[in-house]
C-alpha cells in the first residue's frame, strides 16, 4: 500500500506540474510573440502518461532500504526519468525544433526539482512534528 | 483519568484506589509500579545478573538470535526474544526495525535520512536508524 500510495502521489504531482510548466511556459510565449499553441486531444492524456511512466522507476528506485545504493540510486532515478520525459516531450509534439527542446529540458529540470523540493518540504515538515512532539514526552537527560 | 493525589501522615499506611471502565495494558502497568515500585528486567553482562530499570533501557537488540538491552553506558544480554520484550516492556517502547525497538522518551531528536527513513540520536549521543516502515508507528505513537 505504501509503494501504491508513492506511485498514486508521484504520477499526479508530476502530471500537475508539467501542465502547469508548458502552461505557463506557452503563455508567456503568446504574449511576447503572439504565438498560438493548440492542444491536440490527447495531449493532456500524453502528460498524465508521463506521470505514470516516471511513477515506475521512482517507486522501483527510491523505495528500497538499502543505504549504501541510495545516491546510486538517485542519480539513476534522474537519468531515467530524463530521457522518459525528453522521448515523451519529443514523441508527443510538446515542442518544436532545437530551441523547443532545450526549453522542454529546462522545464524538466524544474518540474523535478519542484518534485523535490516538494517532498523534501514535506518530510521536514514531518520531522519537525515529530521533534516537537518528542519534546513532552522525553526523559530529563 | 483524572488523578487525585493526597498527601498523609507518616504514621498512615499508604494505598491507591483505581477506578476503571476495564483493565488495560496501561493500568496494569501502573498497578505493578505501585505494588512493586520500579519495573525492571534482569540483564546479564560478563556472567553476572543484573536489575535494569525498564526506564533505564534506551533501546534493545536482536542479533545472532540473542537480544541486548542498552541503558546509557551498558549493554546486557536479556534471555528473552526480541518479541518477548515488546509485550513485557511497556508502551515507552516501539519496535523500530525488524531487529530493533526503542524507548521513545530517550530520543533527543530525529532526522530524515535517504529513503524515507528517520536517524533517532539518543540522548546519549548514540544513533539509530528507523526503518521506513517503522517511521508510520512511530508518527501514530506521537498522535500525529
Amino acid at each position: 500500500m505504501d509503494k501504491f500510495k508513492i506511485f498514486l502521489t508521484t504520477t499526479m504531482m508530476v502530471s500537475f506540474l508539467i501542465t502547469i510548466v508548458i502552461g505557463i511556459t506557452e503563455l508567456v510565449e503568446y504574449l511576447t510573440t503572439g504565438a498560438f499553441f493548440y492542444l491536440e486531444g490527447w495531449q493532456p492524456l500524453s502528460v498524465l502518461a508521463v506521470g505514470v511512466c516516471t511513477s515506475i522507476p521512482t517507486v522501483l528506485l527510491l523505495s528500497p532500504n538499502n543505504e549504501k545504493t541510495a545516491w546510486l540510486r538517485i542519480v539513476l532515478h534522474f537519468i531515467i526519468i530524463m530521457v522518459i520525459v525528453m522521448t515523451s516531450a519529443y514523441i508527443f509534439n510538446w515542442y518544436h525544433g532545437f530551441s523547443g527542446g532545450i526549453i522542454t529540458f529546462v522545464e524538466f529540470i524544474v518540474v523535478f526539482s519542484l518534485v523535490w523540493i516538494g517532498n523534501f518540504s514535506i518530510l521536514k515538515h514531518e520531522e519537525n512534528l515529530v521533534n516537537q512532539a518528542l519534546e513532552k514526552i522525553r526523559d530529563e537527560e | 483519568m483524572r488523578v487525585t493525589v493526597n498527601t498523609i501522615p507518616e504514621k498512615a499506611e499508604e494505598s491507591a484506589v483505581i477506578s476503571i471502565h476495564s483493565m488495560t495494558a496501561g493500568v496494569r502497568n501502573a498497578i505493578s509500579l505501585l505494588q512493586d515500585g520500579e519495573p525492571t528486567i534482569t540483564g546479564i553482562k560478563d556472567g553476572e545478573t543484573y536489575p535494569v530499570s525498564v526506564y533505564g533501557i534506551y533501546y534493545a537488540e536482536s542479533v545472532d538470535d540473542k537480544s541486548f538491552i542498552y541503558t546509557k553506558n551498558e549493554c546486557y544480554e536479556v534471555k528473552y526474544r526480541l518479541y518477548e520484550l515488546e509485550g513485557i516492556l511497556d508502551g515507552r517502547f516501539i519496535r523500530i526495525s525488524k531487529s530493533m525497538i526503542c524507548n521513545i522518551r530517550k530520543i533527543r531528536s530525529v532526522k530524515n535520512a535517504v529513503n524515507s527513513r528517520m536517524t533517532a540520536t539518543l540522548l546519549n549521543g548514540e544513533t539509530i536508524v528507523i526503518s521506513r516502515g517503522y517511521v508510520k508507528d512511530l508518527k501514530k505513537r506521537m498522535g500525529l
